[in-house]
């Protein structure tokens, strides 16, 4: 039994591109992201690959970036458990501020093993209701997803996701293995001032 | 027969405490928050008000508000209509730094215009009255100056005002 799991990170949003932590906050996506989103949308048609399940996390960056992908007329499920990992005090502000969470705050931070283990639980409800030969698209975030790859799919080397990037795993209905990540938006850009 | 709306605000969120502006963008419920809704879900039940059809915001903080109030229990339509206004340069950052709170009448052009939040808000009242029967009762779960703003232009009063978390209008 072979799944394959396309597991693709939010395109830009607005706290994103003015660099501010964005874990259990939302915001929207930029014009820049929905252009991403639709590149990586692009990709997926050109070579073929359909969608047999959608899923997302509970956030409205990922369920629109998955609208994006998927078109308005797919069902999708929306999973807790896939939300991005919770950043406590630091949520909402400057990246800059992150390196003083050993400092100050840090038990206001989800804990890494807790982001792990409930990206765990999520991607377990998604495979058991999959079935042989299916592509299932999951939108989700790239820390948690992260997480998850590094420590859950043998993924050890796995060097993270960018706006609308996506990492291919495979599983055969127990375990799941990463095999490769593509960027599709790689190289879209946004004119700042006609917004093309 | 008439069609019974009941508007609801969610509950106290992470940005509402702290005092951040919270339009587009979005934080969790809090755990007050929780309990207010809990509260609002308690008043319901307690006054054996049904619901037949269900809505919400896209954003999870009314979404979150909807699940415990319907005790997870009834499937609900998601419509981008309902969301907040959107507060442009000022999403996400202090509330004191809010034109209004300081004497400036000026408009954030980045800001969505009132008007533009009214009808938004007219837009999905026609689309909930469209799935609802006579005789129902939807519950819409929603946030308070889109909703304050379009109770004020509905029911033509002025001095309608703002919603408290979460406070129910039917």
């Amino acid at each position: 039994m072979t799944i394959n799991l396309y597991l693709v990170r939010h395109g830009q949003t607005l706290f994103n591109k003015e660099h501010r932590m964005q874990g259990s906050c939302d915001s929207a996506l930029t014009p820049l992201g929905v252009k991403q989103i639709e590149a990586t949308r692009d990709y997926f048609a050109q070579n073929g690959i359909a969608f047999d399940r959608a899923y997302c996390s509970t956030q409205e960056r990922a369920s629109d970036t998955l609208e994006i992908i998927a078109g308005p007329e797919m069902k999708y499920d929306r999973l807790k458990e896939l939300k991005e990992k919770d950043y406590g005090i630091y949520e909402g502000r400057n990246i800059l501020l992150w390196p003083f969470r050993r400092l100050v705050g840090s038990s206001t931070i989800e804990d890494d093993r807790e982001v792990t283990e409930r990206m765990e639980r999520g991607m377990n409800l998604i495979l058991r209701d999959a079935q042989d030969g299916e592509n299932i698209l999951v939108v989700g975030h790239g820390d948690s997803m992260g997480h998850y790859i590094r420590e859950r799919a043998g993924g050890n080397k796995f060097p993270g996701f960018h706006n609308a990037e996506f990492a291919l795993l495979q599983s055969d209905g127990n375990e799941v293995e990463y095999e490769e990540n593509v960027w599709p938006a790689k190289d879209v850009r946004i004119d700042q001032i006609t917004g093309n | 027969m008439t069609k019974t709306l009941y508007l609801v605000r969610h509950g106290q969120t992470y940005f509402n405490y702290y005092h951040k502006v919270q339009g587009r963008c979005d934080s969790p419920l809090n755990e007050k928050g929780i309990r207010q809704v809990e509260m609002a879900r308690d008043y319901f039940q307690n006054k054996h008000i049904h619901f037949d059809k269900a809505f919400s915001s896209t954003q999870e903080r009314a979404c979150d508000t909807l699940e415990i109030i319907t005790d997870h229990k009834m499937p609900y339509t998601r419509l981008k209509d309902l969301r907040e206004k959107c507060y442009g340069i000022f999403e996400g950052r202090d509330e004191f730094l809010l034109p209004w709170n300081y004497g400036n009448s000026n408009v954030d052009p980045t800001m969505e215009k009132n008007e533009d939040v009214v009808a938004r808000m007219r837009r999905a009242v026609v689309e909930i009255m469209d799935g609802i029967d006579d005789g129902e009762a939807a519950l819409v779960c929603g946030h308070g100056d889109i909703l304050a703003r379009y109770v004020r232009d509905a029911t033509d009063n002025p001095n309608f005002p703002a919603l408290p978390m979460p406070q129910l209008l039917s």
